[in-house]
């Protein structure tokens, strides 16, 4: 071997130290930055300060009083709606219930989820009761008065009416299509805007409560 | 002699698609009790004209109907189609937060995994009929 190519040889290996230096370097820096870094940006909207709720005095599923103790302690998922509605409340709790069974399959925390119905002339605990049963047996209806109701709709910055009663008596009832995440505190942390994708929401209510670092 | 047996192909083709194509129809299971369901399916023009749909029935239910759902500022509403124009070529599909034909009470309560006949009817097509798979929407369906 001349000296000529000798000095190409220790060339080539000298690029290639280069080489294999300059990928290590980088892999280590995108470890270093996939661990500092939450995995994905969020779909949630998350309040920059999480938000009281006002005093509810509520009634649950199985007629006992609901208060803002009932949603302390733990992480809580809230959606407004009423049985009577044939579209957005059976998907968006049949979705939920997606959620949970995604986050139990994952382990760590799992919300509870409650179903707060804003038609309570026609909703009482125990047609709250058989209907969330069926989504979920863990799914937990409540429901109050008006003026109650209202409040609770109004602190989370949104609104439900009612249209005019048809012949028959049926009547449509608007209501919020998001879902709201509650910590445990009791206070507003998230919302979930539609189209609701359960893995989004796992993987969302995964990284607030990482963030927070408060399990529940 | 090639291009006219093209034509014939093509003509036979178009004979034996329907008119008026519906798939992919279900209807999610409902909690015991409820008097109301939906229905879910696509619809796909395939005449050449504008179809007008003018509502829908089913023999299972005593009223049928067809909706919108409208999420404005949040909001979940459901207004009542009286009349929905389907252009020729075009497809729609009725899906959750969108179109849904509203089924309200039933006769008896659809049961995860049998089919229920819907009918749909247009102002300028004869009617079409479809069958909707109940497909189980309660704990455990993923």
């Amino acid at each position: 071997m001349g000296l000529r190519e000798m000095t190409s040889s220790v060339k080539w290996l000298l690029y290639w130290i280069v080489a294999i230096a300059a990928l290590v370097a980088g892999l280590w820096l995108g470890g270093a930055f996939h661990h500092t870094q939450p995995a994905a940006p969020l779909t949630a909207d998350v309040l920059p300060e999480p938000r009281p709720l006002p005093v509810l005095h509520l009634k649950d599923e199985d007629g006992r009083t609901f208060t803002n103790a009932n949603l302390r302690g733990q992480w809580s998922f809230l959606f407004l709606g009423y049985t009577h509605c044939p579209d957005i409340c059976p998907t968006t709790l049949s979705d939920l219930n997606s959620m949970v069974q995604l986050l139990k399959q994952q382990g760590g925390s799992v919300p509870r989820v409650f179903f707060v119905s804003v038609d309570p002339k026609r909703d009482t605990p125990p047609v709250l009761k058989q209907y969330l049963h069926f989504f979920n047996p863990d799914f937990m209806g409540v429901t109050g008065n008006l003026a109650q109701l209202h409040a609770l709709a109004t602190s989370l910055s949104t609104t439900f009416f009612y249209d005019p009663p048809s012949r028959t008596g049926n009547y449509i009832v608007g209501h919020p299509a998001m879902v709201f995440l509650i910590n445990p505190q009791g206070r507003l942390a998230a919302i979930d805007m539609p189209p609701l994708l359960p893995k989004t929401m796992a993987q969302d209510y995964r990284t607030i409560i990482a963030r927070t670092g408060d399990a529940g | 002699m090639r291009r006219t047996s093209l034509a014939l192909l093509a003509l036979a083709l178009l004979a034996a698609a329907p008119a008026v194509r519906i798939s992919d129809a279900r209807i999610p299971a409902t909690p015991p009790g409820l008097d109301m369901a939906a229905a879910y399916f696509t619809v796909q023009n395939n005449t050449p004209n504008t179809l007008v749909l003018t509502g829908a029935q089913s023999s299972r239910f005593r009223k049928v109907s067809i909706h919108h759902t409208v999420i404005s500022d949040g909001i979940a509403r459901m207004t009542r189609i009286p009349r929905l124009a389907i252009a020729p070529g075009s497809v729609i599909r009725f899906e959750p937060g969108g179109y849904h034909v509203m089924l309200m009470e039933p006769k008896s309560p659809p049961r995860a995994g049998e089919e229920i006949g819907l009918t749909l009817r247009f102002a300028n097509h004869p009617p079409v009929h479809f069958n909707a798979r109940v497909t189980d929407s309660g704990q455990g369906s993923q």
